[in-house]
């Protein structure tokens, strides 16, 4: 029974992880028809980031690391789009390669700074202890990130919903010529959701780090994950990040747990299906 | 001499590779209605994307009051003062009728707020928290022309605003249009509905082929019944009140 107790809170956790991975690039693939496929390395860098950050400043908590690193992946992001990418608008395959390219480049940065040792970010201390609960044992930092994900989700959600600025947003995704022509800054907004973005995957990979430590190949593992969530719950919609990321998360650590060998078959079957039945995903409500 | 509200003065636009618009040169006078009429195909939607900044002119000239705007982007040609009400209504779907009026919301002690436009259309408002994709055509059609009015623009324009609709809702949007022209406002109206567009309008211009051929009072193409048979492609009628 722990087992299942355990799997289950292990699944949640890294469900909650996703969804800050896969929340950011579902939105800007939804708004700006951009596979941003440097999004996983954002994930690293915002990682490693925080892992140096508490390295070398001692007594920095993994919240504030977790702060900076978001703010300093929202700029590097922030650039990455005003300067790069808005030169390539239309270009989907040139997008494809350049947010590729630009990928192997963190990795490799990566890789050359910090060594090829990955490095664990250390748990809050109060975190840091189990919590009993109806006689199970949970590790009180996986609940803390599943918290977190969640008011991120809710913090998103109340952004994109409920004010003016996240009408604009939708407005755009809907129909970016008519969103331009009733005066609505597009291209100020891009930039800022792909700050938003980046800003969410940096703090995310930070936030990782004492679950799945920064190490060499986090990119990797990290991007594919996130691509089955947004296909698995509709490009640009934050409730189907957030119900994909839970889905994938579960489906990912039981099958990893259950059947090792076939944990990718698992993963990538539902997405097939769903691709073959659901063209839009579950929440979907636009051809991609 | 007055400033017109809209000057197109010799404008060239390409949609793909044809050659759409051949040099269109007209002028909307201030707090007027000028009808643009022609058959499908010959450029009145270009013309209407081309000064919205949607499709870029590739040579002429195009003045609101005395700016020229043809090589701004569509966002700045907006916010300088022109409203669109595009073709199809382009309303946001996946927006309620509030947020699709508030995303464009600009003015400092605008005119046209939220309230007034749903003092214009009181039907608006009982739907204002429904998602504009589930209004009917109709509805879409007010939001469309309550959309380009939050920009409290100087000229507006007006692609088809009587397509697809029921004869009720077009008569309700025609008093709309000469309510608005009216209170002073200048509006570029493209109109497939003749017998609507020489109700509504001061000035008429037949485009055909890329090029405006006629240019006149609403008096002289009534007068003209060939005028109409040869670009418009429908016999004249005289409008019946």
């Amino acid at each position: 029974m722990q087992f299942w107790v355990a799997q289950t809170l292990n699944s949640l956790a890294f469900g909650g992880l996703l969804f800050l991975l896969s929340s950011g690039f579902s939105l800007i693939f939804g708004l700006m028809r951009l596979a941003n496929l440097t999004h996983g390395a954002l994930f690293m860098l915002g990682a490693y980031i925080g892992a140096y950050l508490m390295r070398a400043f001692p007594g920095t908590s993994l919240w504030m690391a977790a702060l900076a690193s978001g703010i300093a992946v929202a700029v590097f992001g922030g650039l990455l789009e005003r300067f790069v990418l808005r030169r390539l608008a239309g270009n989907a395959l040139g997008q494809v390669l350049l947010t590729l390219g630009i990928a192997f480049i963190i990795s490799d940065g990566c890789l050359l700074v910090f060594g090829g040792d990955p490095i664990p970010l250390s748990t809050p201390r109060w975190l840091a202890r189990p919590v009993f609960l109806w006689g199970f044992i949970f590790p009180a930092y996986r609940l803390a990130v599943v918290v977190l994900a969640v008011c991120a989700a809710l913090g998103l959600h109340i952004l994109l919903d409920r004010t003016r600025l996240g009408a604009m947003i939708r407005a755009g995704v809907d129909d970016m010529a008519m969103a331009r022509a009733v005066g609505i800054p597009v291209s100020a907004i891009f930039t800022l959701v792909f700050c938003l973005g980046s800003a969410i995957a940096g703090a995310g990979g930070v936030l990782a780090g004492p679950i799945l430590s920064a190490y060499p190949g986090l990119d990797g593992d990290m991007l594919p994950l996130a691509l089955i969530v947004v296909i698995l719950g509709g490009v640009g919609s934050i409730t189907g990040a957030f119900v994909g990321s839970f889905i994938i998360g579960a489906i990912y650590t039981f099958g990893i747990a259950l059947l090792p060998d076939l944990a990718y078959v698992i993963l990538f079957l539902p997405m097939i299906l769903v691709i073959a039945i659901r063209p839009n995903g579950l929440f979907g409500r636009m051809a991609v | 001499m007055a400033t017109d509200a809209l000057t197109l003065d010799n404008v060239h636009a390409f949609y793909g590779d044809s050659h759409v618009l051949q040099g269109v040169s007209l002028a909307v006078p201030q707090g007027q209605v000028l009808g643009l009429l022609g058959r499908n195909g010959v450029g009145k939607t270009t013309c209407i994307s081309t000064v919205a900044g949607m499709v870029k002119a590739r040579g002429g000239s195009i003045y609101l009051g005395d700016r020229r705007i043809e090589a701004l982007g569509s966002e700045t040609i907006s916010r300088a003062g022109i409203g669109l009400v595009p073709q199809g209504r382009r309303v946001f779907p996946s927006l309620t009728v509030q947020e699709n009026l508030s995303v464009a919301r600009r003015g400092a002690k605008p005119r046209w707020t939220i309230q007034t436009v749903f003092e214009l259309f009181p039907r608006l408002q009982e739907r204002r928290r429904q998602l504009a994709g589930w209004l009917s055509g109709g509805e879409q059609q007010m939001l469309a022309i309550g959309r380009a009015l939050m920009g409290n623009p100087t000229v507006l324009l007006m692609d088809e605003p009587s397509e697809g609709l029921a004869p009720l809702i077009i008569a309700e949007v025609g008093r709309t249009i000469t309510r608005l022209r009216d209170e002073g406002m200048s509006i570029l109206l493209v109109e497939q509905n003749i017998r609507l567009a020489l109700e509504l309008a001061d000035h008429i211009v037949i485009m055909s082929a890329g090029r405006c051929v006629f240019s006149g009072g609403v008096e002289d193409v009534r007068s003209q019944p060939d005028l109409i048979e040869t670009h418009l492609g429908v016999a004249a009628r005289r409008p019946e009140h």
